[in-house]
């Protein structure tokens, strides 16, 4: 057995509080450029002690000076692409929810990422895409026990099927069978703090929140990243992980907010 | 240079420098349970608080030590990839007959383990040639492998063996350390190869790939230790591996701060040696029992101040014939001479205690020579000669190979 993937977790989740707030960057290959985005404001954020950065490959071949170095964010390969997030104001929007896996782990080992990210989504309007979500998912982290790569999944109840009602049972649902498959840590919607507490009392594994950025089904509660935050981790959570707002924004302090949010200090 | 490979050396090498502290504690697949690797966790976890940037281990110990490496701050693990019987000298059980190497890990199984880069040998010198193809295209396989999955490989290129003499050593070196290069090293780690000059040739062999320095050269002192790594790295050398130097050190952490001021924080051996602690008040203490009258004292004090080994310049000195016994005259900042000065160019330094000569007051009247007690200051040509006590880490102390000076703290 390696210790390759406990050392490589241990670059994005703090060892003393085990928290961790990781960024998405990218989601250039999902949705395309978007406004405001610039290298420069990300290079900032990756100084303000976030614990990792989420990049495609293209990303990670051309800017890995950003993750040079000790002190610098770990990187985590996206190995997965969805339309999901093409919302009405998208050029795209849509119409029929696609989701393949384009990267390897081998790739990501290549690259020298510290883990891997892919979706799981639950709520599909096609059964058969259910499956393939499943089965693309364990072959990835099959793929990770034999490279001692750690994998993060995105759980996201999503679609018509999905009501306010049943939205937290869909999540522990979704959550546990991705962590049968292999997950070393989550990152979910807040469910409410008795939601979220459920969850991670279920999920065994490190829980981060996810910072969505638009209503991906009837039954998502609001979130207030602030007010939010501190109940979810107070409930076991462990973390943030954010979105492309945050770079959109150029706001640097902010994001220095929340990491001290999440770690405290 | 791939993404991951240069990702992954960054986190060996500084990127805000491109320098680095490394720490081997591979022994023990050599050598034996040696002291310092016996009891390798406790030794380790002393190491790990100096905060080199990386520590070299087998890949028995890379699993059992993993925990050492949690964390994004936490030194670079790096795994030996190879063993040989060579360094098994008459010292140990079982002394080497024929030199030979294996392999013992993979960069593949490296890479499982978490490991930032593979290390392994590169000798050149072998008797049989055919020895030396073997171990050419073991580094080549593993070269290839680094390549396929981007981890870096670090050669340490040495010369050895019954064809390597004095004279050729650091020709050996430069020229095995660009074989390395040629194979697909992407960082070295050499033997001194014994000063500047010659060791500004392999920097040069090795046409910009980072060159450690091994800390297995022969030091005189704590102060040659240091000394040497500052004229590595002033001809382009990249910093240190440390053995035994740290792993069998009282205080591995200490060593290992000292090692961070010179290669990291570009302080000086003499700022390092004085410790960055407020200054004490010092004196030099004699014991002419034990000289042996060798004058290594004079020598170090007049080359360390005026460049040269000029006995009569010291700022000590030793009188006697051998066998001795030996006197010894030392400046005991009495005092005398800073009264006697009517210029006021000599006072008394309040941080060390040490005399201070001004140059721009003093007219070289020559009272403070006939005050001392000692005969210890001096006037020669324009120049007042006083013990400075080197600012605060006498060098007389350092090189006295009988302990005859010392330093005392009041």
């Amino acid at each position: 057995m390696g210790t390759g993937r406990e050392l490589r977790k241990s670059e994005f989740i703090d060892q003393v509080d085990k928290r961790s707030v990781i960024l998405q960057a990218s989601h250039g290959l999902m949705l395309g450029p978007s406004e405001g985005e610039d290298i420069e404001v990300l290079r900032t954020i990756a100084k303000t002690g976030i614990d990792g950065i989420i990049v495609t490959r293209g990303f990670a071949n051309r800017y890995s000076s950003i993750f040079r170095g000790r002190n610098s964010p770990a990187m985590l390969l996206s190995l997965d692409w969805t339309n999901a997030f093409r919302g009405r104001d998208h050029p795209l929007p849509m119409a029929r929810l696609e989701h393949m896996f384009l990267s390897s782990v081998e790739e990501a080992l290549s690259l020298g990422a510290s883990g891997v990210t892919a979706y799981f989504f639950i709520g599909h309007e096609d059964d058969e895409h259910e499956a393939s979500n499943m089965e693309a998912l364990s072959t990835a982290c099959r793929d990770c026990d034999s490279l001692e790569m750690p994998i993060l999944v995105q759980v996201i109840p999503i679609g018509e099927r999905v009501t306010a009602e049943n939205y937290v049972d869909s999540l522990a649902l979704a959550s546990r069978m991705a962590v049968e498959a292999g997950a070393d840590i989550l990152a979910v919607p807040y469910a409410g703090k008795d939601g979220h507490s459920r969850i991670v009392a279920a999920a065994k594994v490190p829980v981060l929140l996810l910072d969505l950025e638009m209503k991906m089904s009837k039954g998502q509660p609001e979130f207030n990243i602030e007010l939010d935050t501190p109940d979810a981790i107070r409930a076991g959570g462990s973390g943030l992980l954010l979105g492309r707002r945050y770079i959109e924004r150029k706001n640097t302090p902010y994001v220095e907010r929340l990491v001290k949010l999440v770690h405290g200090g | 240079m791939g993404t991951g490979k240069d990702v992954r050396l960054s986190k060996v090498f500084d990127p805000s420098d491109g320098r680095a502290v490394v720490v081997a504690a591979d022994h023990g697949l050599m050598l034996g349970p040696i002291q310092g690797v016996l009891e390798l966790e406790k030794t380790l976890q002393k190491v790990v608080e100096g905060k080199p940037d990386a520590i070299l281990l087998s890949p028995g110990q890379a699993e059992k030590l993993s925990n050492l490496f949690k964390g994004r701050m936490a030194p670079s693990l790096l795994v030996r990839v190879d063993w040989t019987n060579t360094f098994r000298d008459r010292t140990y059980t079982l002394p080497v007959r024929e030199t030979f190497f294996g392999t013992v890990s993979s960069p593949r199984h490296a890479l499982k383990l978490g490991a930032r880069a593979v290390v392994t040998y590169l000798f050149l010198g072998y008797e049989d040639e055919e020895m030396e193809a073997r171990h050419l295209s073991l580094v080549s396989k593993y070269a290839s492998e680094c390549a396929k999955v981007e981890l870096p490989l670090i050669v340490e290129p040495i010369p050895l063996g019954p064809r390597v003499t004095k004279a050729n050593n650091a020709e050996l070196v430069a020229m095995a350390a660009r074989v390395a290069v040629e194979a697909g090293a992407d960082a070295l780690k050499v033997p001194y190869t014994g000063d500047p000059e010659s060791f500004s040739n392999v920097v040069r062999a090795a046409a910009g790939v980072p060159i450690l320095v091994l800390g297995g050269y022969r030091a005189l002192s704590r102060r040659d230790l240091l000394e040497v790594i500052v004229e590595t790295m002033e001809v382009g050398g990249s910093g240190v591996v440390f053995g035994r130097n740290v792993v069998q050190a009282q205080d591995p952490k200490k060593v290992l701060e000292d090692l961070r001021a010179i290669v990291h924080e570009k302080k000086s051996v003499r700022e390092v040696l004085a410790g960055g602690e407020a200054p004490k008040k010092i004196k030099l203490g004699a014991q002419p029992e034990r000289c042996s009258g060798c004058l290594l004292c004079t020598a170090i004090c007049s080359f360390s101040h005026e460049g040269d080994h000029n006995l009569s310049a010291g700022r000590l000195k030793v009188e006697g014939r051998w066998p001795g016994p030996f006197k010894l005259a030392v400046c005991t900042q009495c005092g005398r001479c800073v009264e006697a000065c009517p210029k006021k160019a000599l006072s008394v330094n309040p941080a060390f205690g040490f005399i201070f000569w001004n140059e721009e007051r003093c007219d070289l009247c020559g009272r403070c020579v006939e005050a001392c007690p000692f005969g210890v200051i001096k006037l020669q040509g324009s120049k007042i000669k006083v013990c400075d006590l080197c600012g605060g880490t006498p060098e007389c102390v350092d090189w006295c190979p009988r302990g005859a000076l010392r330093v005392i703290t009041s």
